[in-house]
């Protein structure tokens, strides 16, 4: 599948995901969490790639 | 005559109603299994003895007074997430621990209308996800009867109850299906209700059938089937005759083995040559037998199932969880901190993507009766910290086609293998007519040396 939007960073994600959980749970729990938090992105940026390009479905409901 | 705890469902049935077997009887055969297992293999939460021979015993009423339903007088047991009036659904886990419903789940009055006495509630996962129970395998204790709906699974396999209502968001039937070396049907997404069912996730969540024969899971199947009101996610599908649809495809069937890619790349080398071997035993049989590759949209399916049951599940526990969560266990407290942080657009954009994969494996299954691929990667681990690996689940429960595991061999080291059959939605006749030929043709009789 091809997406037309720019690929995500991993990085980029996992640095967002990271602040939240911070936000929610402390920096404790982003240092014992790591591989949950490298998980969780690499789900989004997954999802993320795979959308499908506009040309082939440029509406939300096709 | 066989001993009656070894009979299919189909065979129970017919006995009862011929009154060679009477369901107070056969109630207490297994209710005298399960006190002589239940220590070794831990399947069960509650067994109320009594209510179960009272059960029993007005099946016995009904059948006196002329009244028999599809399964009258068999015994059924329930994974503990599936509401009983008046008995503790704990879900196996700490918050629901007291809870006692008022009311049947959908499914479970139907099984009662049926004809059905319903044996127990049956130990699973916490909530239905991945942290281990302690049921154990009957075919080794040392290996992981699978989860989530493990007790169901292992009262099955070890004669403790013909057959067992599971439940499948990942892998939760067929798997421990597999594992344990029964049959395992996950029908389509909304075929069978799941009011009065804890959810996992309700876009995910499909009621599993857990029993010893394809048959067998066209009579359960049959008798939980249809619309419910009560389920935002109920199918409003007609519910067709499903012996009668089998019967439709009783002939050698059209198989399309998923042979490139996932399935295979993911197994280990004993299960791509066990599933090869099957593949050829069937064409043997008078099987054809065509290779078929997934299609793109399939790469991104696991993730998407792993986005939309974490952020589903989450959304389901956040009440309790911001004031207890140091009351679940570690891998489901995992899965609900992941679905609090995935953002919004990402599970949105997986329900998009699921769409896609769906339409698209939809399209697969339609070139052929079913598509055959092994059931797990490898036979169940020699490790009671896991559940097991759900990957041949997950993507069909995430695009809602219906799967039906049949056993179809031992490993090296004497467990169950098994092969997965997938078709179209709502064909569930034809995907079982089409297993049901498979199971006839591979021949087998599995049964747990210590507990047979």
């Amino acid at each position: 599948m091809a997406s037309d939007t720019p690929d995500l960073s991993i990085e980029e994600i996992r640095k967002q995901l990271e602040a939240q959980a911070e936000a929610r749970w402390g920096p404790e729990y982003v240092e014992e969490h790591g591989d949950l938090l490298e998980l969780a992105a690499s789900y989004v940026v997954n999802v993320g790639n795979s959308l499908p390009a506009t040309e082939t479905e440029p509406g939300f409901y096709q | 005559m066989a001993d009656s705890y070894a009979l299919s469902v189909a065979e129970a049935a017919a006995r009862i109603r011929n009154g060679n077997l009477t369901p107070t009887g056969y109630a207490g055969e297994l209710l005298d299994r399960i006190d002589s297992f239940e220590e070794d293999l831990q399947a069960w939460v509650t067994i109320d003895r009594e209510a179960v021979i009272t059960e029993a015993k007005e099946r016995e009423l009904q059948l006196e007074q002329g009244s028999a339903g599809l399964m009258s007088g068999v015994p059924v047991g329930l994974k503990d997430i599936f509401y009983t009036a008046g008995m503790k659904t704990t879900a196996c886990s700490r918050i629901y621990e007291d809870f006692v419903p008022e009311y049947d789940a959908t499914c479970v009055a139907r099984l009662r209308e049926a004809g059905a006495v319903i044996l127990g509630k049956a130990v699973t996962t916490e909530f239905a996800t991945s942290d281990p129970s302690p049921s154990r395998n009957p075919w080794n204790r040392d290996h992981t009867p699978g989860g989530s709906s493990s007790g169901s699974s292992v009262a099955v396999a070890a004669g403790m109850a013909p057959a067992a209502l599971g439940s499948q968001t990942g892998g939760s039937t067929c798997r421990p299906a597999a594992y344990n070396g029964i049959v395992g049907l996950k029908p389509t997404y909304g075929r069978i209700s799941r009011y009065g069912v804890v959810p996992v996730s309700w876009s995910l969540d499909t009621v599993g059938i857990l029993v010893r024969t394809v048959n067998d899971a066209a009579i359960l199947l049959q008798a939980m089937s249809g619309h419910d009101p009560n389920d935002p996610g109920s199918a409003e599908e007609a519910v067709p005759d499903f012996m009668e649809e089998m019967n439709r495809y009783s002939g050698p069937p059209r198989l399309g083995l998923l042979k490139r890619g996932y399935f295979f790349d993911r197994s280990t080398e004993e299960v791509r040559r066990h599933t090869e071997e099957v593949a050829r035993r069937l064409s043997e049989a008078g099987a054809t037998v065509v290779e078929v590759e997934l299609p793109p949209s399939f790469s991104v399916a696991p993730d998407v199932q792993r986005v939309v049951m974490n952020v589903e599940c989450a959304a389901f526990h956040e009440e309790f969880f911001r004031h207890r969560a140091d009351e679940y266990g570690p891998r489901l407290r995992a899965n609900i901190e992941m679905g609090l942080l995935i953002p919004t657009v990402t599970y949105l954009q997986a329900q998009r993507l699921r769409r896609e994969f769906r339409r698209d494996l939809t399209a697969l299954a339609q070139e052929v009766d079913a598509l055959l691929m092994p059931a797990t990667p490898a036979p169940a681990p020699r490790d009671l910290n896991t559940t097991g690996d759900a990957a041949f689940q997950a993507p069909w429960t995430s695009a809602g086609l219906p799967t039906v595991v049949v056993p179809s061999g031992l490993s090296q080291d004497g467990m169950p293998l098994g092969v997965q059959f997938a078709a179209p939605p709502f064909e569930e006749g034809q995907l079982l007519g089409t297993a049901r030929w498979c199971e006839q043709a591979l021949g087998l009789d599995l049964r747990p040396p210590d507990y047979s």
